[in-house]
């Protein structure tokens, strides 16, 4: 009897404080809900790091244009993420949502090496965007759909 | 021997309820600072919200036209 006291006890004290650290209530669409948040601070960091840029004349004008259009067109995808977030029922919603704004961005991403025209312009898009598409790869993971092949990447236009 | 053996026992045994609240105490406390889904997304909502405004505005403000500039509803 008292063997098998100890053994709950020993059981218990490794399995409460895992439970405990290793945050139990957190669920899978509040992580996808992360990773949308993620995903727009990176937004944030190019809009910072591109007009500075913009303003120390390092890019050009239609170049700085262009960028800030696909930033207010990722914001809306965000945002268009988060209500799929939202509405998403279960891991498996929020895999769809996930895969639509990788798709989106996968064309944004296109879009970017085509359009614009300076190297640095170029590579801070570049830079984003695959960060964002990290952050929901990783998320697709989480959720326990392996994340689909990536197409070939596009051709940057010098 | 065997009696210091049970005495550990019935001491650990004794603990076992404090132990155990403390944990359960520190897992509640964990789960509240983690945030929930909606607020979550409503962070995540209220920041793409503001890159979206800064891109408008530096929009506007490349095109020589900062009286266009709208914030996002």
């Amino acid at each position: 009897m008292n063997r098998t006291l100890i053994q709950r006890l020993v059981i218990g004290c490794i399995l409460l404080p895992l439970c405990a650290f290793k945050a139990c209530t957190q669920d899978q669409l509040t992580q996808a809900a992360q990773a949308s948040d993620t995903a727009a601070q990176i937004v944030n960091e190019l809009q910072l790091t591109e007009t500075n840029a913009y303003n120390l004349q390092l890019v050009p004008k239609e170049d700085h244009l262009f960028i800030q259009r696909e930033i207010l067109a990722l914001s809306q995808l965000g945002t268009t993420t988060d209500n799929c977030i939202r509405n998403a029922g279960n891991a498996a919603g929020a895999v769809v949502c996930a895969n639509s704004a990788i798709d989106a961005a996968s064309q944004m991403q296109a879009e970017g090496a085509t359009g614009l025209k300076s190297t640095s312009a170029q590579q801070q898009f570049a830079l984003a965007i695959t960060g964002i598409k990290s952050v929901l790869q990783s998320l697709l993971v989480t959720l326990g759909s392996p994340p689909r092949p990536a197409p070939p990447a596009p051709t940057p236009v010098q | 021997m065997a009696s210091s053996a049970l005495a550990v026992a019935n001491l650990i045994a004794q603990s076992l309820p404090s132990l155990v609240a403390l944990y359960h105490e520190i897992a509640q406390q964990n789960a509240g600072q983690l945030p929930t889904k909606e607020q979550m997304l409503a962070k995540a909502d209220a920041d793409w919200q503001l890159v979206g405004q800064h891109a408008q505005q530096a929009i506007a403000d490349a095109q020589g036209d900062t009286g266009s500039a709208q914030p996002a509803s």
